[in-house]
């Protein structure tokens, strides 16, 4: 398939991440500014809308184009799958040859066979000639991101092989490295020693086995907590959680022009 | 940051960050922490579908 290349611009979604993160910190967070871009609004919107009629595509269909329902399985086979839309109504959908299965954990890998009855997905589909409509692609909507942070100073390190780390809490982690880990930013990679103060982006632990890295961050030693010592990490002003926020964040993305 | 597989190094407070979208759904996967090891993630579906002339 073709792909397409669009530029997304994330400003106040992610911002509104951080933002929920700057309360977690800090009681006295500063307010973060907010922006709102009314056309990107839509789109956030549309991904959050569980019906075609809402994602305002419903003409599409009339134009023979492809329309996005977002739903929950309530069944699904080799060659067919049934959705239910928030509305709790249903939708019935065509599987064949041409339709993808996109599964964030399993890569191109993805088949029918790994449609559950109770995933969260999102289908890209088209009627045809006959008025039935075919998913053209069928995206499973994980609950969590795959990959997690560690924070913490490198106790051990062998290039290539592993690295351990100690977080604030004293607890280690011990990661697997290979050729593919990427260490950022490239300027600081020769940074990288027992003492290094790092952020290591790795899969989410689900089998308690090992895990590798996919990627190191080694962060500038102006942000390494103030005392350490080998062994006996100090951890830096622990975060407070004392209020909740009480604004909905504000999300905002731009897709320009192609 | 990262979004999906790919990592990114920002600068605190606001930023932004452009990421490649394919052909109709694109599950964005964003991971958020600092260097205090707080963590904030969330998952977004964004839906690209170009014009057809």
């Amino acid at each position: 398939m073709k792909k397409f290349f669009a530029t997304l611009a994330i400003v106040v979604l992610v911002a509104s991440l951080i933002t929920s993160m700057t309360v977690m910190a800090s009681s006295s967070a500063s307010q973060v500014s907010k922006k709102k871009t009314p056309g990107a609004q839509a789109t956030v919107n549309a991904s959050r809308k569980e019906t075609p009629k809402a994602h305002g595509n419903q003409n599409n269909q009339n134009k023979n184009q492809p329309v996005h329902y977002s739903g929950i399985i309530a069944a699904s086979s080799a060659t067919s799958l049934t959705l239910t839309l928030e509305n709790q109504s249903t939708v019935d959908f065509m599987i064949d040859s041409n339709t993808q299965i996109k599964i964030p954990s399993l890569g191109n890998s993805a088949t029918t066979g790994n449609l559950i009855v109770g995933q969260k997905v999102t289908i890209r589909a088209m009627k045809n000639e006959s008025g039935t409509l075919v998913a053209l692609s069928i995206s499973v909507v994980p609950g969590k991101p795959i990959l997690v942070h560690r924070v913490g100073i490198v106790t051990e390190y062998t290039p290539a092989v592993t690295i351990t780390i100690m977080d604030k809490y004293g607890k280690t982690f011990t990661f697997l490295l290979t050729d593919q880990t990427k260490i950022l930013p490239a300027d600081r990679a020769d940074k990288l020693v027992v003492g290094s103060f790092v952020t290591i982006i790795c899969p989410r632990d689900v089998t308690g086995g090992s895990l590798t890295a996919t990627g190191i961050v080694v962060h500038p030693a102006n942000v390494e907590p103030t005392e350490t010592v080998e062994g006996t990490y100090t951890e830096t002003p622990t975060p407070t959680i004392t209020e909740t926020p009480t604004e909905t964040p504000t999300e905002t993305a731009t897709i320009p022009a192609i | 940051m990262s979004v999906n597989d790919e990592i990114y190094i920002l600068q605190a407070g606001d930023f932004k960050q452009s990421v490649p979208l394919v052909e109709g759904s694109n599950v964005l996967e964003i991971v958020v922490s600092d260097t205090s090891g707080n963590e904030i993630d969330q998952i977004v579906t964004v839906y690209y579908e170009p014009v057809q002339e």
